[in-house]
């Protein structure tokens, strides 16, 4: 089942002065369930297509259909729920709340979302302890190292069950043992709790832990298939 | 969870907080002191009026009044029957008989207002019994005529205690008579304006001197009890006294007083409205760095679905969090302060004179009505509020993508 479509979508940054073609007439769609890196040099336009399907911007042309909805016509506030109901994020500079626990960063969406306390808190725990990180619930984001940091971020990222997730170069700032883990615990949470998972990456070792690649260049898909197709 | 956030937020530069609180714990703190400095000067120069001179209600006859002339007098009898009716209002109560005049000594010539008071009586009335410096308030009736004069008069009139004072005025039938006077006693009160202008004799022998009859009187001084609102019982004393009567209370009788503990009130609101205003600047300079510096993590919380109205909620908490917690701070320290130097009074004796020439004590003592307290606590609140107006626009407006790349 498709959730993510898109159809001619294109994002043109300074239109009136020097236009920048960031993504370029995609027509694409992903599946429930994928584990998909879309990979391609800096400044290909992965970030970009990533915000575009996130709804964190806007685009210029074309539509993005989210299970069945166009986001495109959806307001600023519409488009803010749809994203806490739906989309989980995962930055590449972590992001975390400094001021908060890793427990609380994870369960803030939660919160946010109003779940019950011992909802939260077992939901919490769960994950934690899944990303192997549980020990250090209750330390802040300072106390943690990088790759501490990121899997709490994806903790984050799935606590409030979303449909997919949406990961800008998450392992950018790990190292490559960091980085190993934390897409070996990524695509078990895939398989685990059937999330779509899209991230960016330009990473030779990142992309072939992808079940699907999409391979971008100056905006455009120029390959899109199985890791050892594309 | 907003609120837990927000309150975080505050402290994760501790620094910079505690520079903002500081300042507004001491603008708030100095705005309520002077506040209370002012109160406590003003309180003490009205309570000084009331209890040196006006007291709280005076009746006198209403052509008195228009034309100060010493015959428009009043029959004690008369007045007492009219009263009646109100004994429970009238605390105390003091007959006066009142006359202008020049008081003379071989050295110089002044003029004063003469009051004829009943020692036993007046004291219930007015404190000037209690500023006697030499002497006595009046002794037992001798040969001559006793009166108590300030310190400054004597020393205008060079004239120690027991000095003659010789006093030039016009009795009730209009012709000018002539008295000596035997200084029994010098007083000063806070007032250089009223010694030098007010003396005190007894009115059984100012009567004479004057022709009136025992019985007879220009003035009756009232002290209402405290639960007595002035105002609304001047009104009703009106009503019940015969038309030739006038009842004035001390604010009518010194509009001026009223005027300038009003003028004084103004000056308060003036002075803590300057203390806001560089607050609200302080606050939202803070705020603006405080966005700029959060402007990846703002970028976060929205694309993680914090919507637009809690964010700003963040942001007005973190303003509001500052201001208050300054606020508060503020208002401890200054109540306490304003208590302590409230008991001990604030002693500005170098510029006794100057104060002096005011009708205003040398010792001030601060007093601030609780309410007062509570009100700026409320006016921090909303001035915190309004303080967090530009960086929550700021905050809202920030292009999520834009932010997360900062």
């Amino acid at each position: 089942m498709e959730v993510i479509i898109t159809k001619d979508l294109e994002k043109i940054y300074n239109p009136d002065t020097v236009p920048v073609h960031a993504v370029n007439g995609i027509s694409t769609s992903f599946e429930a369930g994928e584990f998909t890196a879309i990979v391609g040099p800096s400044g290909c336009g992965k970030t970009t297509f990533l915000n575009l399907i996130g709804g964190l911007e806007a685009p210029t042309q074309g539509d993005i259909s989210i299970l069945g909805d166009s986001i495109s016509t959806k307001k600023k506030s519409e488009m803010t729920d749809f994203r806490l109901h739906n989309i989980g994020f995962v930055f590449q500079a972590y992001n975390l709340i400094p001021v908060m626990s890793a427990y609380e960063n994870v369960a803030f969406i939660m919160e946010l979302l109003n779940r019950p306390q011992a909802e939260i808190k077992d939901r919490v725990m769960e994950l934690l302890d899944a990303m192997g990180v549980g020990d250090k619930a209750h330390q802040r984001p300072h106390q943690l190292s990088g790759g501490q940091q990121q899997r709490v971020a994806v903790a984050r990222a799935l606590a409030s069950k979303p449909k997919f997730i949406l990961a800008d170069e998450p392992t950018a700032n790990l190292d490559s043992h960091a980085t190993e883990t934390l897409l070996d615990l990524m695509l078990k949470m895939n398989e685990k709790e059937g999330t779509t998972i899209i991230f960016s990456t330009h990473d030779i070792r990142v992309m072939n832990k992808a079940r699907r690649l999409v391979k971008m260049d100056d905006g455009k898909i120029v390959e899109n298939g199985k890791p050892d197709t594309a | 969870m907003i609120a837990k956030l927000a309150w975080r937020n505050v402290w994760r530069n501790k620094v910079r907080s505690l520079v903002v609180i500081i300042a507004t714990t001491l603008g708030i703190s100095g705005a309520l002191f002077i506040a209370a400095l002012i109160s406590g000067m003003m309180d003490k120069w009205v309570q000084n009026q009331i209890e040196t001179e006006l007291s709280d209600i005076q009746i006198h006859q209403e052509d008195f009044v228009i034309e100060e002339d010493q015959k428009f007098f009043f029959e004690k009898e008369d007045l007492e029957r009219q009263l009646t009716a109100f004994a429970n209002e009238i605390k105390e109560k003091a007959y006066r008989i009142k006359a202008e005049g020049l008081a003379m000594s071989a050295h110089n010539t002044y003029q004063v207002i003469l009051l004829g008071v009943d020692p036993d009586q007046e004291p219930k009335v007015t404190n000037i019994s209690n500023y006697i410096r030499e002497g006595a308030y009046f002794k037992e009736p001798g040969r001559i005529k006793q009166i108590l004069i300030s310190q400054k008069l004597a020393d205008e009139l060079k004239v120690r205690m027991n000095s003659k004072v010789v006093i030039n005025l016009s009795d009730i039938e209009g012709e000018i008579v002539g008295e000596a006077f035997k200084v029994v006693g010098i007083f000063k009160t806070s007032s250089g304006i009223f010694d030098e202008s007010h003396v005190f004799v007894k009115n059984d022998e100012f009567a004479k001197v004057l022709k009136m009859k025992p019985g007879q009187y220009h003035e009756l001084a009232i002290r209402t009890g405290e639960e007595v609102e002035v105002e609304a019982f001047q009104t009703e004393l009106q009503q019940g006294l015969d038309a030739d009567l006038m009842a004035e209370s001390w604010i009518q009788m010194s509009p001026a007083l009223k005027m300038t503990e009003g003028y004084m009130d103004t000056f308060n609101w003036i002075l803590l409205s300057v203390v806001l205003t560089a607050l609200i600047f302080g606050i939202i300079n803070t705020m603006l760095m405080v966005v700029l510096e959060r402007t990846r993590e703002i970028g976060m919380l929205r694309s993680l679905g914090l919507n637009d109205r809690k964010v700003g909620l963040m942001f007005i908490l973190e303003t509001i969090y500052l201001s208050i917690t300054g606020a508060i701070v503020g208002n401890i320290l200054s109540f306490f302060l304003i208590n302590y130097f409230g008991n001990k009074g604030i002693h500005f004796e170098s510029w006794e004179e100057g104060f002096e020439a005011y009708g205003l004590q040398a010792v001030i003592y601060p007093i601030l009505e609780l309410n007062f307290y509570v009100l700026v606590t409320l006016l921090v609140f909303f001035t915190g509020l309004l303080a967090s107006y530009f960086p929550v626009r700021k905050a809202i407006r920030l292009d999520i993508s834009t932010a997360i790349r900062n």
